[in-house]
């Protein structure tokens, strides 16, 4: 019961001078309720991976498995596999075309023919789950809204579709921090409330260590590492060869315990930090 | 889907072709085209296959490409040539049923369809050996006598050059909305035409809405280096042609001259 990748090879314009390498032999394993992250440089592949999951890219060789089924044999149903796994793409707000909020997070429930009022109620539930007053924004042309509130009408568009895998590329790319924090928030919620699996693609270790449990490291086309967080970042050479940081968090708690503080290893958000070297001076001062 | 069509279809080689001065190339190309026309012997065009033959060698690209090209035209080839061979009256060959095949019409068919390639080859020769950049500065440059009497040449050839820019860009985007939409459950290849015609409004508003955007941002990008159309404008490269450049025209204006004098020597297309 997962989405697993066999020995995926992926060749743009194939059997032409231009020929590239996208993805070279990648196999991986996403389990039900995980939050997972991918991260890799800008071109590294990461978008091409994971267009692979709901059969948006056709792999030039290997395999994608959803719940033991092949998706890209003949006869397989896309689109019931495109309702399970929703993909949410980069500047998601781009995608917005219909002459209402409505009509657009309606869109994709409607492609999955579902009745009127079973379309209504999902849209209205989308629109909440991403804090949006349905009342409010319903009949409004999306264009009048602000940057943030369209790339949460196109997110609901894509939660309106019930999928089980959510598939996010640089979802807060061009955010400021509030908005940035807000969708953090609600992906933790859909992964935690609504039992969804998120796969997160970004180029940020900041973001990724604020809500993945896994995370997975590609570099040119391959999986260079992938672990808990925990894993990952003690690598920092690894990753330093392949232009990624640690969170500067992560960063500042090192040099703390290279000075000789007593300090968990484990530390990659700002709030755990502040909750640890709170301990730890109350553990000095009190026990 | 969109990544291997081949728009603006320059391939970088170091060959002596490419580094022609794109003014000559063009002023070339010209030339042969009117010439191909003005061509009416089997000798003559047998002589401008040889020249592109022996062009497509030393350009350096793959003879693989220029058939390539090729693939749109072929109904329009095939159209021709049937045409002309069922169609031109003279001396009766033999018949296939209604259809009347005549000395004549061979020939035309086979004049006609051997035009086309030449056509087609001589202007892929062009396109497959001058980025689309060097191409409207030579534009350009030739169109730039005709400013006197009002035309203006630098802001066509920017024009050009725009629209030659953003036509990667904007098929990326296309491509980028068509998987969105697929991924939102919608089907661009199945059900009926209206359907399907209805099916590109998801793809065509945001298009149209991010071509806009991205005009509006080009025009102020434009503006905020205080650019001002072409009067006073200097450039970084300079067009220049040498003496080979100069050398080639003529040996490219002989040749023509050659296969048209060789139309004394039958006539395909009377």
């Amino acid at each position: 019961m997962s989405i697993l990748v066999e020995n995926l090879t992926h060749l743009y314009s194939e059997n032409t001078p231009l020929e590239v390498v996208a993805l070279d032999e990648i196999s991986l394993e996403i389990e039900p309720g995980e939050f997972i992250g991918i991260i890799g440089q800008t071109g590294s592949g990461k978008s091409t991976l994971v267009q692979h999951f709901n059969g948006l890219l056709k792999p030039s060789q290997g395999k994608i498995y959803l719940e033991g089924q092949d998706i890209n044999l003949k006869g397989v149903n896309l689109r019931l596999i495109r309702q399970r796994i929703g993909m949410i793409f980069q500047y998601p707000e781009q995608q917005l075309f219909e002459e209402t909020v409505f009509a657009d997070v309606a869109f994709g429930p409607r492609n999955l023919g579902l009745k009127e009022d079973e379309i209504s109620q999902r849209v209205e539930e989308a629109l909440s789950l991403v804090g949006l007053d349905f009342i409010q924004v319903k009949d409004r042309s999306p264009f009048q809204l602000s940057g943030g509130q369209r790339r949460r009408v196109a997110i609901a568009g894509v939660l309106a579709m019930k999928p089980d895998y959510l598939i996010l590329d640089e979802p807060t790319a061009n955010l400021d921090p509030g908005g940035r924090d807000e969708i953090l928030a609600l992906l933790e919620q859909l992964n935690r409330g609504e039992k969804v699996t998120i796969i997160l693609v970004s180029h940020s270790m900041e973001e990724i260590a604020q809500v993945v449990n896994r995370l997975v490291v590609i570099h040119q086309g391959k999986i260079i590492t992938a672990g808990s967080l925990f894993d990952v970042f003690s690598q920092e050479g690894k990753l330093e060869e392949i232009g990624l940081s640690l969170p500067q968090i992560t960063i500042l708690m090192h040099r703390l315990r290279q000075a000789g503080k007593q300090i968990a290893a484990d530390i990659f958000t700002p709030e755990q930090a502040v909750k640890e070297i709170i301990s730890r001076i109350r553990g000095k001062n009190y026990v | 889907m969109f990544r291997n069509m081949i728009i603006g279809q320059y391939i970088p080689r170091e060959s002596q072709v490419h580094h022609l001065d794109p003014r000559i190339k063009i002023l070339s190309v010209i030339f042969i085209l009117t010439g191909i026309f003005l061509i009416k012997s089997p000798y003559g065009y047998l002589f401008l296959t040889l020249f592109s033959l022996f062009l497509v060698r030393v350009s350096q690209i793959p003879a693989k490409l220029f058939a390539q090209s090729l693939k749109p035209i072929v109904w329009l080839l095939a159209f021709t040539i049937f045409f002309h061979f069922f169609l031109t009256e003279g001396k009766e060959l033999f018949k296939l049923g209604p259809l009347v095949v005549t000395e004549e019409g061979i020939r035309r068919g086979v004049a006609m369809g051997w035009r086309l390639l030449l056509l087609i080859i001589y202007s892929s020769l062009l396109t497959l050996t001058t980025s689309p950049l060097a191409l409207t500065d030579g534009l350009e440059s030739l169109l730039s006598p005709l400013k006197k009497i009002g035309l203006p040449a630098h802001e066509l050839a920017m024009m050009i050059t725009i629209a030659l820019r953003f036509i990667p860009t904007l098929l990326e985007e296309a491509e980028k909305i068509m998987k969105a939409q697929t991924a939102r459950g919608m089907d661009f290849s199945q059900g009926s035409l209206m359907k399907r015609v209805q099916a590109l409004i998801p793809l065509l508003v945001p298009l149209f809405i991010g071509a806009f955007r991205r005009a509006d941002e080009l025009a102020t990008a434009m503006e905020a280096r205080c650019y001002r159309g072409g009067v006073g404008r200097t450039r970084m490269k300079e067009l220049q042609a040498h003496f080979s450049d100069y050398l080639s025209l003529a040996l490219v204006l002989i040749i023509i001259g050659l296969a048209i004098w060789v139309n004394r020597y039958g006539n395909w297309s009377a």
